[in-house]
Protein backbone atom coordinates (compact mmCIF):
# COMPACT_ATOMS: atom_id res chain seq x y z
CA UNK A 1 0.00 0.00 0.00
CA UNK A 2 2.99 2.70 1.10
CA UNK A 3 4.40 2.94 -2.97
CA UNK A 4 0.58 3.59 -4.25
CA UNK A 5 0.15 5.78 -0.96
CA UNK A 6 3.19 7.49 -2.13
CA UNK A 7 2.31 7.77 -5.74
CA UNK A 8 -0.86 8.78 -4.32
CA UNK A 9 0.14 11.70 -2.47
CA UNK A 10 3.49 12.65 -4.11
CA UNK A 11 2.54 12.48 -8.07
CA UNK A 12 -1.37 13.41 -7.48
CA UNK A 13 -1.70 15.39 -4.62
CA UNK A 14 -3.66 13.59 -3.13
CA UNK A 15 -4.84 14.21 0.56
CA UNK A 16 -6.33 11.80 3.20
CA UNK A 17 -9.30 13.75 3.51
CA UNK A 18 -9.90 13.74 -0.39
CA UNK A 19 -9.13 9.63 -0.30
CA UNK A 20 -11.47 9.06 2.16
CA UNK A 21 -14.23 11.28 0.05
CA UNK A 22 -13.24 9.34 -3.22
CA UNK A 23 -13.74 5.76 -1.63
CA UNK A 24 -17.34 7.45 -0.23
CA UNK A 25 -17.71 8.33 -4.34
CA UNK A 26 -16.63 4.59 -5.26
CA UNK A 27 -18.55 2.90 -2.68
CA UNK A 28 -21.43 4.77 -3.89
CA UNK A 29 -20.98 3.50 -7.31
CA UNK A 30 -21.18 -0.07 -6.05
CA UNK A 31 -24.77 0.87 -4.68
CA UNK A 32 -25.98 2.17 -7.86
CA UNK A 33 -24.37 -1.16 -9.40
CA UNK A 34 -26.86 -3.06 -7.15
CA UNK A 35 -29.87 -0.57 -7.85
CA UNK A 36 -29.31 -1.19 -11.12
CA UNK A 37 -28.77 -4.97 -10.79
CA UNK A 38 -25.08 -5.26 -11.80
CA UNK A 39 -24.20 -6.76 -8.48
CA UNK A 40 -20.91 -7.97 -10.36
CA UNK A 41 -19.95 -4.70 -11.59
CA UNK A 42 -20.83 -3.29 -8.00
CA UNK A 43 -18.47 -5.70 -6.20
CA UNK A 44 -15.76 -4.49 -8.49
CA UNK A 45 -16.57 -1.22 -7.32
CA UNK A 46 -15.96 -2.18 -4.08
CA UNK A 47 -12.75 -3.47 -4.46
CA UNK A 48 -11.67 -0.40 -5.52
CA UNK A 49 -13.10 1.52 -2.71
CA UNK A 50 -11.95 -1.00 -0.24
CA UNK A 51 -8.39 0.39 -1.87
CA UNK A 52 -8.67 3.23 -1.91
CA UNK A 53 -10.01 3.37 1.71
CA UNK A 54 -6.95 2.01 3.12
CA UNK A 55 -5.30 4.67 1.21
CA UNK A 56 -6.30 7.34 3.42
CA UNK A 57 -4.66 5.93 6.47
CA UNK A 58 -1.49 5.30 4.91
CA UNK A 59 -0.96 8.89 3.42
CA UNK A 60 -2.09 10.27 6.49
CA UNK A 61 0.15 7.61 8.45
CA UNK A 62 2.97 8.00 6.31
CA UNK A 63 2.91 12.22 5.72
CA UNK A 64 1.91 12.92 9.10
CA UNK A 65 -1.67 14.35 8.18
CA UNK A 66 -3.13 12.25 11.21
CA UNK A 67 -6.28 14.04 12.86
CA UNK A 68 -9.22 13.40 15.04
CA UNK A 69 -11.62 15.20 12.12
CA UNK A 70 -9.84 13.09 9.12
CA UNK A 71 -10.25 9.15 11.67
CA UNK A 72 -13.96 10.49 11.89
CA UNK A 73 -14.33 11.52 8.21
CA UNK A 74 -12.94 7.89 7.21
CA UNK A 75 -15.31 6.01 9.84
CA UNK A 76 -18.20 7.69 9.58
CA UNK A 77 -18.41 7.72 5.71
CA UNK A 78 -17.14 3.85 5.48
CA UNK A 79 -20.12 3.26 8.05
CA UNK A 80 -22.74 5.21 5.56
CA UNK A 81 -21.55 3.44 3.11
CA UNK A 82 -21.79 0.29 4.33
CA UNK A 83 -25.51 1.15 5.39
CA UNK A 84 -26.09 1.97 1.74
CA UNK A 85 -25.10 -1.19 0.49
CA UNK A 86 -26.72 -3.19 3.01
CA UNK A 87 -29.73 -1.12 2.24
CA UNK A 88 -29.31 -1.63 -1.96
CA UNK A 89 -28.97 -5.38 -0.90
CA UNK A 90 -32.18 -5.05 0.67
CA UNK A 91 -34.28 -2.58 -1.81
CA UNK A 92 -33.33 -5.17 -4.42
CA UNK A 93 -34.68 -8.17 -2.63
CA UNK A 94 -31.46 -9.91 -2.28
CA UNK A 95 -31.79 -9.72 1.69
CA UNK A 96 -34.09 -9.27 4.31
CA UNK A 97 -34.85 -5.68 5.46
CA UNK A 98 -34.57 -6.94 9.01
CA UNK A 99 -30.87 -8.67 8.62
CA UNK A 100 -29.75 -4.96 6.82
CA UNK A 101 -31.13 -3.42 9.68
CA UNK A 102 -29.92 -5.51 12.07
CA UNK A 103 -25.92 -5.49 9.99
CA UNK A 104 -26.11 -1.73 9.81
CA UNK A 105 -26.66 -1.20 13.78
CA UNK A 106 -23.99 -3.82 14.37
CA UNK A 107 -21.21 -2.42 11.88
CA UNK A 108 -21.91 0.65 13.80
CA UNK A 109 -21.75 -0.33 17.17
CA UNK A 110 -18.49 -1.90 16.45
CA UNK A 111 -16.79 1.27 15.67
CA UNK A 112 -17.50 2.75 18.86
CA UNK A 113 -15.81 0.42 20.76
CA UNK A 114 -12.71 -0.57 18.56
CA UNK A 115 -10.85 2.48 19.44
CA UNK A 116 -10.60 1.76 23.22
CA UNK A 117 -10.57 -2.40 23.20
CA UNK A 118 -8.34 -2.28 20.14
CA UNK A 119 -10.53 -5.31 18.59
CA UNK A 120 -12.35 -5.33 15.41
CA UNK A 121 -13.00 -8.80 13.68
CA UNK A 122 -12.87 -6.63 10.56
CA UNK A 123 -15.79 -8.98 8.91
CA UNK A 124 -17.72 -5.58 7.13
CA UNK A 125 -17.84 -4.94 3.45
CA UNK A 126 -15.19 -7.41 2.65
CA UNK A 127 -18.06 -10.49 3.68
CA UNK A 128 -20.41 -9.26 0.73
CA UNK A 129 -17.60 -10.93 -1.65
CA UNK A 130 -18.28 -14.45 -0.28
CA UNK A 131 -22.14 -13.56 -0.44
CA UNK A 132 -21.68 -13.06 -4.27
CA UNK A 133 -21.38 -17.02 -4.36
CA UNK A 134 -23.28 -18.03 -1.62
CA UNK A 135 -26.11 -15.41 -0.50
CA UNK A 136 -26.28 -11.97 0.25
CA UNK A 137 -28.90 -12.84 3.34
CA UNK A 138 -25.52 -14.95 4.93
CA UNK A 139 -23.47 -12.65 3.95
CA UNK A 140 -25.48 -9.73 6.52
CA UNK A 141 -26.32 -12.25 8.71
CA UNK A 142 -22.07 -13.20 9.17
CA UNK A 143 -21.69 -9.16 9.43
CA UNK A 144 -24.59 -8.70 11.86
CA UNK A 145 -22.66 -11.70 13.91
CA UNK A 146 -19.20 -11.07 14.03
CA UNK A 147 -19.84 -7.57 14.69
CA UNK A 148 -22.54 -7.79 17.49
CA UNK A 149 -19.56 -10.17 19.06
CA UNK A 150 -17.20 -8.05 18.29
CA UNK A 151 -18.68 -5.17 20.52
CA UNK A 152 -19.38 -7.81 22.95
CA UNK A 153 -15.63 -9.05 23.53
CA UNK A 154 -14.45 -5.40 22.81
CA UNK A 155 -16.70 -4.37 26.07
CA UNK A 156 -14.72 -7.27 27.89
CA UNK A 157 -11.16 -6.14 26.63
CA UNK A 158 -11.84 -2.85 27.41
CA UNK A 159 -12.84 -3.51 31.21
CA UNK A 160 -10.11 -5.79 31.45
CA UNK A 161 -7.60 -3.66 30.79
CA UNK A 162 -9.20 -1.15 32.84
CA UNK A 163 -8.94 -3.33 35.83
CA UNK A 164 -5.80 -4.50 34.97
CA UNK A 165 -4.15 -0.28 35.03
CA UNK A 166 -6.17 -0.25 38.66
CA UNK A 167 -4.67 -3.52 40.25
CA UNK A 168 -0.85 -1.69 39.09
CA UNK A 169 -2.09 0.90 41.25
CA UNK B 1 -25.46 -12.46 43.65
CA UNK B 2 -24.45 -15.60 44.25
CA UNK B 3 -25.65 -18.46 41.62
CA UNK B 4 -28.03 -20.42 43.13
CA UNK B 5 -30.89 -17.51 43.23
CA UNK B 6 -30.21 -16.95 39.37
CA UNK B 7 -31.06 -20.73 38.94
CA UNK B 8 -33.60 -20.83 40.59
CA UNK B 9 -35.20 -17.53 39.01
CA UNK B 10 -34.66 -18.40 35.70
CA UNK B 11 -35.95 -22.26 36.22
CA UNK B 12 -38.71 -20.55 37.89
CA UNK B 13 -39.28 -18.45 34.71
CA UNK B 14 -39.13 -21.43 32.29
CA UNK B 15 -41.81 -23.07 34.09
CA UNK B 16 -44.49 -19.91 34.29
CA UNK B 17 -43.92 -19.25 30.51
CA UNK B 18 -44.03 -22.80 29.73
CA UNK B 19 -40.94 -22.33 27.74
CA UNK B 20 -39.65 -25.68 25.64
CA UNK B 21 -36.67 -26.70 23.25
CA UNK B 22 -34.08 -23.98 22.23
CA UNK B 23 -36.17 -21.37 24.01
CA UNK B 24 -35.24 -22.88 27.27
CA UNK B 25 -31.41 -23.11 26.36
CA UNK B 26 -31.69 -19.33 25.62
CA UNK B 27 -33.23 -19.05 28.76
CA UNK B 28 -30.42 -20.28 30.63
CA UNK B 29 -27.89 -18.53 28.63
CA UNK B 30 -28.95 -15.04 29.24
CA UNK B 31 -30.48 -16.13 32.84
CA UNK B 32 -27.75 -17.94 34.44
CA UNK B 33 -24.31 -18.81 31.73
CA UNK B 34 -23.76 -14.61 31.53
CA UNK B 35 -21.84 -15.11 35.36
CA UNK B 36 -19.48 -17.08 33.45
CA UNK B 37 -17.94 -13.86 32.73
CA UNK B 38 -16.22 -14.11 36.39
CA UNK B 39 -13.76 -16.14 35.27
CA UNK B 40 -12.13 -13.66 32.87
CA UNK B 41 -11.16 -11.74 36.02
CA UNK B 42 -9.42 -15.02 37.63
CA UNK B 43 -6.20 -14.16 36.48
CA UNK B 44 -6.47 -10.75 37.65
CA UNK B 45 -7.85 -11.12 40.60
CA UNK B 46 -4.89 -14.53 41.50
CA UNK B 47 -2.55 -12.02 40.40
CA UNK B 48 -3.64 -9.28 42.70
CA UNK B 49 -4.53 -11.42 45.98
CA UNK B 50 -1.47 -13.39 45.96
CA UNK B 51 0.71 -10.32 46.82
CA UNK B 52 0.78 -10.91 51.19
CA UNK B 53 2.45 -7.37 50.57
CA UNK B 54 -0.48 -5.87 48.69
CA UNK B 55 -3.15 -6.32 51.56
CA UNK B 56 -0.51 -5.06 54.53
CA UNK B 57 -0.42 -2.33 51.85
CA UNK B 58 -3.93 -1.66 51.74
CA UNK B 59 -3.89 -1.35 55.45
CA UNK B 60 -6.11 -3.85 56.25
CA UNK B 61 -4.23 -5.83 59.15
CA UNK B 62 -7.14 -8.25 60.09
CA UNK B 63 -6.57 -9.88 56.39
CA UNK B 64 -3.01 -10.29 57.50
CA UNK B 65 -3.92 -11.78 60.46
CA UNK B 66 -6.08 -14.12 59.22
CA UNK B 67 -3.13 -15.11 57.04
CA UNK B 68 -0.51 -16.10 59.44
CA UNK B 69 -3.43 -18.28 61.29
CA UNK B 70 -4.43 -20.55 58.18
CA UNK B 71 -2.24 -22.46 55.81
CA UNK B 72 -3.75 -21.61 53.04
CA UNK B 73 -2.46 -17.69 52.60
CA UNK B 74 -3.58 -17.30 49.14
CA UNK B 75 -7.14 -17.72 49.61
CA UNK B 76 -7.21 -16.39 53.18
CA UNK B 77 -6.02 -13.09 51.08
CA UNK B 78 -8.24 -13.57 48.53
CA UNK B 79 -11.38 -13.43 50.93
CA UNK B 80 -10.48 -11.02 52.73
CA UNK B 81 -10.46 -7.73 49.65
CA UNK B 82 -12.68 -9.92 47.41
CA UNK B 83 -16.12 -8.37 49.03
CA UNK B 84 -14.00 -5.09 47.29
CA UNK B 85 -13.25 -6.71 44.00
CA UNK B 86 -15.03 -5.78 40.93
CA UNK B 87 -15.52 -9.12 39.19
CA UNK B 88 -18.54 -8.20 37.56
CA UNK B 89 -17.57 -7.63 33.09
CA UNK B 90 -19.49 -5.19 30.74
CA UNK B 91 -21.40 -8.75 29.44
CA UNK B 92 -23.60 -8.34 32.73
CA UNK B 93 -24.04 -5.03 33.13
CA UNK B 94 -27.87 -2.59 31.09
CA UNK B 95 -24.79 -1.84 28.46
CA UNK B 96 -25.14 -5.54 27.42
CA UNK B 97 -28.16 -4.82 26.35
CA UNK B 98 -27.12 -3.18 23.01
CA UNK B 99 -26.14 -6.51 21.76
CA UNK B 100 -28.66 -8.60 23.69
CA UNK B 101 -31.45 -6.48 22.06
CA UNK B 102 -30.37 -7.19 18.54
CA UNK B 103 -29.57 -10.49 18.83
CA UNK B 104 -33.40 -11.60 20.49
CA UNK B 105 -34.51 -9.42 17.64
CA UNK B 106 -32.76 -11.72 15.50
CA UNK B 107 -34.11 -15.00 16.77
CA UNK B 108 -37.23 -13.20 16.58
CA UNK B 109 -37.81 -13.73 20.48
CA UNK B 110 -38.12 -11.74 23.25
CA UNK B 111 -36.15 -14.40 25.61
CA UNK B 112 -33.01 -13.48 25.50
CA UNK B 113 -33.90 -10.21 26.83
CA UNK B 114 -36.30 -10.90 29.40
CA UNK B 115 -34.21 -13.63 31.00
CA UNK B 116 -31.27 -10.71 30.66
CA UNK B 117 -33.48 -8.92 32.27
CA UNK B 118 -33.93 -10.65 35.47
CA UNK B 119 -30.63 -11.61 35.90
CA UNK B 120 -29.85 -8.00 35.54
CA UNK B 121 -32.50 -7.34 38.32
CA UNK B 122 -30.99 -9.80 40.59
CA UNK B 123 -27.65 -8.43 40.35
CA UNK B 124 -29.33 -5.28 41.25
CA UNK B 125 -30.25 -6.08 44.46
CA UNK B 126 -27.34 -7.03 46.02
CA UNK B 127 -24.80 -4.10 47.08
CA UNK B 128 -21.28 -4.46 45.31
CA UNK B 129 -20.16 -1.80 42.64
CA UNK B 130 -21.88 -1.64 39.29
CA UNK B 131 -20.67 0.42 36.76
CA UNK B 132 -23.84 0.07 34.12
CA UNK B 133 -22.48 1.98 31.40
CA UNK B 134 -18.75 1.05 31.22
CA UNK B 135 -17.17 1.43 28.70
CA UNK B 136 -18.87 4.82 27.71
CA UNK B 137 -19.30 5.97 31.86
CA UNK B 138 -17.53 5.67 34.51
CA UNK B 139 -20.84 6.36 36.35
CA UNK B 140 -20.87 3.87 39.70
CA UNK B 141 -23.92 2.70 41.45
CA UNK B 142 -24.64 0.10 44.00
CA UNK B 143 -28.65 -0.33 42.70
CA UNK B 144 -32.00 0.88 44.32
CA UNK B 145 -32.65 -2.16 46.54
CA UNK B 146 -29.63 -2.37 49.29
CA UNK B 147 -31.17 -1.42 52.40
CA UNK B 148 -31.56 -5.19 53.44
CA UNK B 149 -29.58 -7.88 53.59
CA UNK B 150 -28.49 -9.56 50.48
CA UNK B 151 -28.69 -13.15 52.28
CA UNK B 152 -32.27 -12.25 53.31
CA UNK B 153 -33.23 -10.96 49.69
CA UNK B 154 -31.84 -14.29 48.39
CA UNK B 155 -33.93 -16.50 50.56
CA UNK B 156 -36.57 -14.18 49.56
CA UNK B 157 -36.06 -15.33 45.84
CA UNK B 158 -34.88 -18.88 46.32
CA UNK B 159 -38.51 -19.44 47.69
CA UNK B 160 -40.51 -16.98 45.54
CA UNK B 161 -38.94 -18.98 42.78
CA UNK B 162 -39.31 -22.57 44.27
CA UNK B 163 -43.10 -21.69 44.51
CA UNK B 164 -43.25 -20.86 41.32
CA UNK B 165 -41.62 -23.96 39.97
CA UNK B 166 -43.91 -26.31 42.23
CA UNK B 167 -46.82 -24.30 41.74
CA UNK B 168 -46.69 -24.96 37.73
Amino acid sequence: MRPFAAWAHEGLGITPKQASLFSFCLGTGAVVAIFGGQVGIALLFLVFTMLVDGLDGTIAREYAFQSKNGKWLDMGLDAVNEIMLFFALAFTGYAEFKTAVLASFAVVLIRTIRDTSGFDPGLKRVVLFFGYFTSFELALQIIFFANIAGFAIGTVITDYKYQKNIDKT
Amino acid sequence: MSILPHILITTAGVHALGLEGNDVLLAYIFGVAQDLDHLIKVPLYGRKFRNKEYAISEGRPHIVKKVESKEHTYEVLGLGIKRYYTWRTPLQEPIALLWVIPLSFYVGSAIPVVFFLLHLFLDYLADYPKFPLFPFSFHSTTGPLTGSRIGLKEMAINLVSLCIIFLN
